[in-house]
């Protein structure tokens, strides 16, 4: 049963995912390190919704809890309507097709002993999806194609593949699952100029393709500028800012989104003058200052930022910010 | 006069599959007090440059010929003990990761310290003012506090500072910085290149900035000099570069880097199809001919010359027009 098209088909509630990482004597966790501290976010069908913000927000928190590689603290996942966060593995195993992966490193998520074509054929066997061998390999064949690969490939070693081929096998093997929705993880971040630009022009065109919705999480703003339809920004594990592509880079709202935009340098001569260049580093999750998180940071913090706590409020067609500073 | 000179820099590596033409016929400048970006993709020869400069070159070094003038003295000609005179004092280099260039076990103060006795014979209390004195200049809240505290406490950007002050710590008339900022959030890594710059504006130290990010290139360079597959295929000042690049693969590079607000979903990024040559083979014509869109026969055949297409700005490309030169 596919969605309704008013239903989302990510729904993410008030999402904690929470470290314990040094008990006292009885046990009782005496550091906690809040990696996803309440974060809700939905994706529809087809749509790319990118998390982006500093190293160590909890990007990749948030990827792994809705892939069912961790589990969550408290908060809901809902796919198509019906929760997944609470699912037997057995259960889970079924919805899990629906949402695949593509990470950041080509090299370490391909297993190296294993030749291309049994790489993609596993999730198709897993899920069943093949009726017989000659459908399988159709299936192989034309998912080499779709990514641009070469037919060879499927008889190749992962190790005999440049970066950039190697991240189009790891897109390969999640499109291999005829799934809803990929999360990319930093998925284009290590690769070189050239190179990346072949692997986002070939997402978005699978994107369209397939009609497949993606949670696009990348630290590099432009590049999600050319792939994303919203954008939700992420600070110590909240989200400060939501918003659809067009405003959220031509009008943010939130300071912080202000200023991580600011300092993206762009290949234009002359040094930008108009830069926010925030000052400090970013306070550790585990001691959060009170307040808004964003206070120590803040260009433009007052008395009331460092004592009360910003919510997400409304403050267009489906923009939303969390700062004092647009009550 | 130059700075520094290099030409006709060749290093070559052997490995087990043949000769890696790491760097092939190098030639650039320095100027006093000037920023030179080497910019390009991954294993194009960045960093085996400026090993070469500071000879710190592997065991498996097959080659290395040309001339590395530096104040009038070929290093390459120099004792292994003149070039220890010169590595940390005359010029210093700092890299992507300052982690694997800090020794963890010994606190900031002391690795400051240990730089400054290698070079210069002042007393103790003199060596200690310096380290702060060095510490506050790249913007280190409390830096008696800091001296005394372990590369472990100290956040990424603040390691890349430290790397910073220790490189300075001689007064060097060359910096090396190879990739400084790319481990860095945009966030720090506007911070580190604005102190980049402003160390440059007061001590007036050259700066070689290796990089693979134009974005990065337009910040704090003055002239930029592309490599591609070991070779210079273009040099220029900054603006003429970024404003009006000559070379194809200039051309392509600065179309594929993903640039906020030309986003959205008409705008698809430039791709440069196809890989980097394998620089364990042998190429007779111009490197850039597999993939460049304007390649002809001639191309393949003849390796074009780097020649003077417009004023100060140098190009390899049978095809690259003149223009504003004197006939
Ligand atoms: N297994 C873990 N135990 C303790 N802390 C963790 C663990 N995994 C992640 N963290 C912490 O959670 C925070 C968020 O991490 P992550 O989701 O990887 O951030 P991002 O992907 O945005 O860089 C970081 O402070 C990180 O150190
Ligand atoms: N120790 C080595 N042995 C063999 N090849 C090397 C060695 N170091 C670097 N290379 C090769 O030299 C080329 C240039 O590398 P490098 O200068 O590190 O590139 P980058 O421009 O990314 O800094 C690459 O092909 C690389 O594989
Ligand atoms: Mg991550
Ligand atoms: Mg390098």
């Amino acid at each position: 049963m596919s969605p309704l098209p008013s239903q989302p088909l990510l729904s993410v509630k008030n999402l904690k995912k929470h470290y314990a990482t040094k008990f006292s004597l009885f046990g009782r966790a005496t550091r906690v390190v809040k990696a996803v501290d309440g974060i809700s976010f939905d994706i529809l069908k087809g749509e790319t919704l990118s998390l982006v913000g500093e190293s160590g927000c909890g990007k990749s928190t948030v990827g792994k809890t809705i892939i069912g590689l961790l589990q969550p603290t408290s908060g809901e996942i809902e796919l198509g309507g019906a929760r997944i966060d609470n699912l037997s593995p057995d259960a889970f195993r079924a919805q899990r097709k629906r949402i695949q992966i593509v990470f950041q490193d080509p090299f370490s998520s391909l297993d190296p002993r294993m030749r291309v074509r049994d790489i993609l054929a596993e999730p198709i066997h897993n899920f069943g999806l093949a009726r017989n061998a000659a459908d399988l390999k159709s299936r192989v064949d034309d998912l080499l194609d779709v990514v641009r690969l070469p037919k060879d490939a499927a008889s190749r070693f992962p190790h005999e593949f440049s970066g950039g081929q190697r991240q189009r096998i790891g897109i390969a093997r999640a499109l291999a699952a005829e799934p809803d929705l990929i999360v990319c993880d930093e998925a284009v971040s290590a690769l070189d100029v050239s190179v990346k630009a072949q692997v986002v022009n070939l997402l978005q065109d699978l994107k369209d393709r397939f009609g497949l919705a993606l949670l696009f999480i990348s630290h590099d703003l432009a590049i999600v500028d050319h792939i994303t339809d919203r954008v939700a920004v992420m600070y110590l594990g909240k989200i400060v800012e939501v918003a659809p592509r067009g405003p959220l880079f031509e009008n943010p709202l939130h300071p912080y989104t202000q200023a991580l935009l600011s300092a993206v340098p762009t290949p234009t001569p002359g040094r930008k003058t108009s830069r926010t260049v925030l000052r400090g580093d970013l306070p550790s999750p585990a001691n959060p200052p009170p307040g808004c998180n964003f206070h120590t940071r803040c260009p433009l913090a007052f008395d009331r930022c460092s004592r009360e706590t910003p919510v997400l409020r409304s403050t267009g067609p489906d923009q939303m910010a969390a700062c004092h500073l647009i009550d | 006069m130059a700075l520094l000179e290099i030409e006709n820099l060749q290093t070559h590596f052997r490995t087990s599959d043949g000769i890696n033409r790491a760097v092939d016929g190098l030639s650039l400048e320095v100027r006093p007090s000037e920023t030179l970006a080497i910019v390009g993709e991954s294993g194009c020869g960045k960093s085996v440059t400026s090993m070469s400069i500071l000879r710190l070159l592997p065991e498996n070094i097959t080659k290395t010929a040309g001339s590395i003038r530096f104040h009038g003295r070929d290093l390459l000609k120099l004792t292994e003990s003149e070039m220890r005179g010169i590595r940390g004092n005359e010029i210093s280099m700092i890299f992507q990761e300052p982690m694997t260039s800090l020794n963890p076990v010994l606190t900031i103060g002391r690795q400051i310290r240990e730089t400054i006795a290698l070079h210069r014979t002042v007393s103790r209390a003199e060596m200690d003012g310096r380290a702060k004195d060095m510490l506050a200049l790249v913007g280190i809240p409390d830096p008696a506090r800091r001296l005394q505290e372990y590369p472990h406490q100290l956040s990424g950007g603040m390691r890349q500072r430290v790397m910073i002050a220790i490189a300075l710590a001689c007064d060097p008339k060359l910096l090396i910085a190879d990739e400084p900022t790319t481990a860095l959030d945009v966030t720090i890594q506007a911070q580190v290149l604005e102190l980049l710059a402003d160390i440059q504006a007061k001590s007036k130290t050259s700066i070689i900035l290796i990089t693979h990010d134009l974005g990065v290139v337009a910040e704090i360079a003055h002239r930029v000099v592309v490599m591609y597959a070991g070779r210079k295929v273009e040099e220029a000042s900054v603006e003429d570069l970024l404003t009006r690049p000559r070379h194809p693969y200039t051309v392509g590079l600065l179309g594929a880097v993903p640039k906020i607000g030309v986003g959205g979903d008409k705008m698809r990024l430039v791709e440069i199809p196809g890989l980097v040559p394998n620089l364990k083979q042998r190429i007779a014509g111009c490197v850039f001919a597999n993939r460049c869109p304007k390649a002809r026969d001639l191309c393949l055949e003849f390796a074009p010359a780097l020649e003077q297409k417009a004023p100060a700005h140098v190009v390899a490309c049978h095809f690259a027009e003149k223009e504003g030169l004197a006939a």
